[in-house]
């Protein structure tokens, strides 16, 4: 059995996610009958939902979209030779 | 009659009687489907580069890299999986491999009680601000606020909150990116957390957000 100064260790990781499972069964069992612990694992439960659900993306410049999309066109292919192809000329008789 | 000219597609397509069309059709499947699948994520990979990096230009060019990379490696992503979740990571090992260096400063902790008065307390913020309908609260908050909370509690400290909520990073992940133990991202993210909750505690009861 863990005490309260133990479980808010791992209230943080639990809601991330990333409490090992002996840790995470631990936490369960003091938040069964902890209701201030219980409280607040559902408080930053909460948090986490909050800041995922109102942090603003900075937009990318428009520019970036564009740089990225020539650079894709041009990987994509090499580059197409514009110069005159050359052709070999016929054979004709052997220079004397 | 046609010679090759080296590596003239023109001369080994008609050499070898493709038509063009043909040729591209593979680099415009790619092209497509990364335009819709990576392309929509933009936004998402910028603003955790700009997190990673600190600085606009910085983000640019490792956005750029980020995008690049999840073309030519496109055909190792497996459809129907988080392509988000993908991308971020290329952008992690890309800001680790070769931006990490450069772009770091040392790392700060600034939460401290003076500043913070709540972060020791523990406030139980969200605690009481249950309702009938569960999802008010949460409603209640702005972005403005939330945005305005995050800023206050130091660049360090938000930066973690957003790899963690908002990038998914995990805390190994989190680790290799500040280059810190994982026991430093723990502890970090939790008094970080202590201080948003202090902080929309507050703003919570000025607005009668929060019932008593």
């Amino acid at each position: 059995m863990i005490d309260c100064k133990k479980a808010s260790q791992y209230i943080t990781a639990c809601v991330d996610g990333q409490l090992e499972q002996h840790l995470h069964e631990l936490l369960d069992a003091h938040v069964a009958g902890c209701p201030d612990c219980e409280a607040t694992l559902f408080a930053e439960r909460r948090l986490k939902e909050m800041v995922q659900l109102h942090h603003k993306l900075t937009p990318a410049p428009d520019k970036l979209q564009q740089a990225i999309m020539r650079a894709i066109e041009n990987v994509a292919l090499p580059p197409l030779c514009t110069g005159a192809i050359p052709v070999v000329p016929p054979r004709g008789p052997a220079a004397p | 009659m046609l010679t090759m000219c080296g590596s003239c597609p023109v001369a080994l397509r008609e050499a070898l009687f493709i038509s063009e069309d043909a040729m591209l059709t593979d680099e415009k499947q790619r092209q497509k489907f990364f335009r819709e699948t990576a392309l929509p994520h933009l936004n998402a990979v910028y603003d955790s580069a700009i997190r990673l990096a600190g600085n606009e230009a910085d983000a640019e060019d490792l956005t750029q890299t980020t995008f690049l990379k999840a073309y030519r490696f496109i055909d190792k992503f497996r459809e129907g999986t988080d392509c988000k979740a993908w991308l971020l990571t290329i952008l992690k090992n890309t800001f680790i491999n070769q931006y990490r260096k450069r772009i770091r400063g040392p790392v700060t902790i600034e939460l401290d009680e003076e500043k913070f008065p709540g972060v020791k307390d523990q406030p139980k913020l969200v605690t009481t601000i249950e309702s009938e309908s569960g999802e008010t609260e949460l409603m209640g908050m702005l972005d403005e606020e939330v945005e305005a909370a995050l800023g206050s509690i130091g660049e360090e400290s938000r930066k973690i909150v957003l790899l963690s909520d908002v990038d998914g990073f995990s805390y190994k992940e989190i680790a290799e990116i500040m280059g810190c133990p994982v026991g430093t991202v723990r502890s970090r993210l939790s008094r970080a957390r202590r201080a948003l909750r202090a902080l929309l505690h507050k703003y919570a009861m000025q607005h009668g957000i929060l019932r008593k």
